[in-house]
C-alpha cells in the first residue's frame, strides 16, 4: 500500500518534470514564430521589472538596516566593528540580495502572473488565441522568461545597492562608525566573484520563478482539484509556495556548487 | 457529387474513461449553415474543439477542402482558415474591442498594428459596430460582445466558422438578433458555418441542415425539413418539442391543439386549408432559414386579415399551415385565399436568393377522419403536383 502510494508519487512527480520541461522548452522556442516580439518583451520587462522597483526599493533599504544593526551588535562584541561593511556587502551581494529580490518578485509579479494565465484559461481566452493561430505559450510565457533573465540581475544589484546605503545609515548615521570606514570595509571586503556569484543566482532565480508561476496559471484546468476562481486561487497559491521553496533550495545548490 | 467542404469520418475522442465521440461521421456543404443538436454534454462542443485543433481526436480524420485539418495551430497561408466563436466570447478583457478584433491580423500576419487597426475599424463599420470601438469589453453588453467577438472571428476572412453554442445566456430578443447576424454575415462574408446549438426553433430558421448528435453518434444529419421523417424514438422527442416551440415562435396553435380541437372541427366547418411553401432554392446556404420564416409570417398575415371566415390558424410545420373553413362558398374562399397569398409570393427574379412560393389546397372535413392524414394527402398532393405535365 504504501509502496504503491510512493509508486504513484514518484510517478507523478517524474510526469510533471516532463511536462513542465516541455513547457519551458516549447515557450522557448515558440519565440522564433512570434510576431512583433520587442513589444512583448517591453511590456514584459515593464510588469516584471519596473512594477517591482519600489518593493525592492523598500525591503532592500530595510534588509540594509537590519543587517547594519545587527552586523554592528555582533561585530562590537569582537572589536571588529570595523568590518560592517564587509558584513553587510558580503551579505547582501551574495545571499540575501537575489534570493530576497526574487521572493519580492514572486509575490509582486509572479503571483500577478499566475492569477492572470488562470483567469485567461478559465475564460478561454489561451484556447481563442490557439484558435487563431497564435501559439499561446510563444504569447504569454516566452517573452516573460526572456524579460526575467533580464530584469532580476538588475533587481539583484539595486537591491545590493540599497541594500549597502540602508547599512551605512544603520551604522554611520544611527550607531555613529565613521563613514570612511564603513565605505572602505565595503569595497575591500567585495570581490568581482561575490558579484557574479549573486548575478548567476539571480538569473537561475529568475527564470525558475517565472517559468513556475507561468506553468501553474497556465495550467490552472488540470493542475487545480477546483474550478472557476477557486481553482484560479489554488494555482496562484501553488505558484508563490514552489516558487519561494525553488529560490530556496536553488540559493542552496548554487552557494554548495560556488564553494 | 462535388465534394464536402468540411468532413468528419468516424471521429473518436475519450476523456480517461469517459468517451465522448464514439465515431462521429458528418459532411458540411460549402457555404451552408450545419446545426449540431443534442442534449448537453454528449460532445457537441468537443466536436467543434475538434474540428478547431484544441483538443486532438484520438481516432479518424478531419477533412476540410480534402486536405486533413491541423486545427488553427497548424494553418499555413495556403490551408483554408477557420475562426472560433466561443461560448463565452472569450474576448481579451484588457484590450478594447478594436484591438481584440485587429488581433488576429496583428499576431499572424505581416500586417503592420497601424494596418490592422485600420482594418478593425473599416469592419466595425461595416458591421454596426463603430460605438464600440474604443471599449473594453466589460464594458459593453452581451449582444455587443458577441458581435465583436463576430468580427473577430471574420477579421482574417476565414472559410469556415465555428460557433460554439452562441446564443447562450442571452434573452429572445437578443437570441434572434445574434441569429439573423449570423445569417447576415454569412450571406455577406461567405464563410460556411457549423453551429453547436440549444435553441431549437430558432437555429432552425438560419440552417441548411441539422445534425443531431446522442451518445457520441450523429443519430441524424439533414434538412431541417426532413427531421418529421425520423424514426428515432429520441429525434421523435425533440421533433415534437421543436414544434410546439415553432408554432409558439410563429404565434399560431400548435399540432396538440390540432389534434384535440378536430372533432370540433369536423362538426362546425367543411373543408380544412393546408397552405404550403415550395422552395425554389438558387444555392447551397442561399438563407434558407430567417427568410423562410419571414416568408411564413407574411402569408400568415396575408391570411389573417381573412380571419372572419375561417378558423384560428394552426402551425404543421416550417412550410405549412393551415385552418378551417365553412359554407357553401368554400371554393369561392380557396380562390380568394390564392390570391391573397399571390401577394407574399416571391419572384423568382434574384440569382442568389432563394424565393418561397404560397399555394393552398383543401379537404373535405369529413373525409379526414384525423389530422396524422393531413400530412400523407399532403406528400402525395405535392408529389402529383411534380409529376404533372403542367409542372
Amino acid at each position: 500500500m504504501i509502496i504503491a502510494s510512493l509508486g504513484r508519487f514518484v510517478m507523478g512527480a517524474v510526469l510533471e518534470t516532463g511536462r513542465f520541461s516541455l513547457f519551458v522548452g516549447q515557450s522557448l522556442t515558440s519565440l522564433r514564430r512570434l510576431r512583433k516580439f520587442p513589444q512583448k518583451l517591453t511590456r514584459a520587462i515593464f510588469e516584471i521589472g519596473v512594477r517591482c522597483v519600489p518593493i525592492i526599493f523598500t525591503v532592500g533599504f530595510f534588509t540594509g538596516l537590519i543587517v547594519g544593526l545587527q552586523g554592528y551588535r555582533t561585530l562590537v562584541k569582537f572589536g571588529s566593528e570595523s568590518a560592517l561593511g564587509t558584513t553587510v556587502a558580503l551579505s547582501l551581494v551574495n545571499g540575501l540580495a537575489p534570493v530576497l529580490a526574487a521572493l519580492m518578485v514572486v509575490g509582486q509579479a509572479g503571483s500577478a502572473l499566475a492569477a492572470e494565465l488562470g483567469i485567461q484559461r478559465n475564460s478561454e481566452q489561451i484556447d481563442a488565441l490557439g484558435t487563431m493561430g497564435v501559439n499561446p505559450l510563444g504569447y504569454f510565457v516566452g517573452p516573460r522568461l526572456v524579460a526575467a533573465l533580464l530584469v532580476f540581475p538588475m533587481h539583484s544589484v539595486l537591491f545590493d545597492l540599497i541594500g549597502i546605503f540602508g547599512g551605512y545609515i544603520s551604522g554611520v548615521v544611527l550607531l555613529g562608525q565613521e563613514s570612511g570606514v564603513y565605505w572602505q570595509s565595503v569595497h575591500a571586503g567585495l570581490y568581482p566573484d561575490n558579484v557574479c556569484g549573486g548575478l548567476i543566482k539571480s538569473l537561475a532565480f529568475g527564470f525558475t520563478v517565472i517559468a513556475i508561476c507561468a506553468y501553474e496559471g497556465f495550467n490552472t484546468h488540470r493542475r487545480s482539484s477546483e474550478v472557476g476562481v477557486r481553482g484560479v486561487g489554488q494555482s496562484t497559491t501553488r505558484a508563490v509556495v514552489y516558487s519561494s521553496v525553488a529560490v530556496l533550495a536553488l540559493d542552496y545548490l548554487i552557494t554548495s556548487a560556488q564553494n | 457529387m462535388s465534394q464536402p467542404f468540411l468532413e468528419i469520418k468516424d471521429v473518436r475522442k475519450a476523456f480517461g474513461e469517459s468517451v465522448i465521440l464514439d465515431g462521429v461521421n458528418l459532411t458540411v456543404e460549402r457555404g451552408s449553415v450545419t446545426t449540431i443538436m443534442g442534449k448537453s454534454g454528449i460532445g457537441k462542443s468537443v466536436l467543434l474543439k475538434c474540428i478547431a485543433g484544441i483538443h486532438q481526436p484520438d481516432s479518424g480524420s478531419i477533412l476540410i477542402d480534402g486536405q486533413p485539418c491541423l486545427g488553427a495551430r497548424g494553418q499555413d497561408a495556403n490551408s483554408p482558415r477557420l475562426s472560433y466563436l466561443f461560448q463565452n466570447n472569450a474576448l481579451f478583457d484588457s484590450l478594447t474591442a478594436m484591438e481584440n478584433v485587429a488581433l488576429p491580423l496583428v499576431e499572424t500576419t505581416r500586417t503592420r498594428t497601424k494596418v490592422a487597426i485600420r482594418q478593425a475599424l473599416e469592419l466595425f463599420k461595416q458591421l454596426d459596430l463603430g460605438e464600440v470601438a474604443h471599449k473594453y469589453p466589460s464594458q459593453i453588453s452581451g449582444g455587443m460582445q458577441k458581435r465583436v467577438a463576430l468580427a473577430r472571428a471574420l477579421i482574417t476572412r476565414p472559410q469556415l466558422i465555428l460557433f460554439d453554442e452562441p446564443t447562450s445566456g442571452l434573452d429572445p430578443q437578443r437570441k434572434n438578433s445574434v441569429l439573423t447576424m449570423i445569417a447576415d454575415y454569412r450571406r455577406r462574408f461567405d464563410f460556411t458555418a457549423l453551429m453547436v446549438s440549444h435553441d431549437i426553433p430558432e437555429a432552425l430558421f438560419v440552417s441548411d441542415r441539422v445534425a443531431w448528435m446522442d451518445r457520441g453518434k450523429m443519430r441524424f444529419v439533414g434538412a431541417p425539413t426532413e427531421l418529421e421523417l425520423a424514426r428515432d424514438p429520441v429525434l421523435l422527442e425533440f421533433v415534437h418539442h421543436r414544434n410546439e416551440l415553432l408554432s409558439e415562435l410563429g404565434g399560431q396553435q400548435g399540432r396538440i391543439a390540432l389534434f384535440a380541437d378536430w372533432p370540433e372541427l369536423r362538426k362546425s366547418y367543411d373543408h380544412f386549408v393546408v397552405t404550403s411553401c415550395a422552395t425554389e432554392r438558387r444555392r447551397p446556404g442561399s438563407d434558407l432559414g430567417l427568410r423562410q420564416f419571414e416568408s411564413y409570417q407574411h402569408a400568415v398575415a396575408a391570411l389573417t386579415a381573412l380571419e372572419q371566415k375561417h378558423s384560428q390558424i394552426y402551425f404543421l410545420d416550417e412550410r405549412h399551415f393551415g385552418f378551417a373553413i365553412g359554407g357553401k362558398d368554400a371554393e369561392a374562399l380557396v380562390n380568394e385565399i390564392e390570391h391573397a397569398l399571390d401577394s407574399v409570393n416571391q419572384e423568382a427574379t434574384s440569382k442568389y436568393n432563394t424565393c418561397y412560393r404560397w399555394t393552398a389546397r383543401s379537404y373535405p372535413l369529413s373525409s379526414v377522419a384525423h389530422p396524422a392524414s393531413l400530412w400523407t394527402l399532403e406528400d402525395q398532393a405535392e408529389i402529383d403536383a411534380i409529376q404533372s405535365p403542367s409542372a
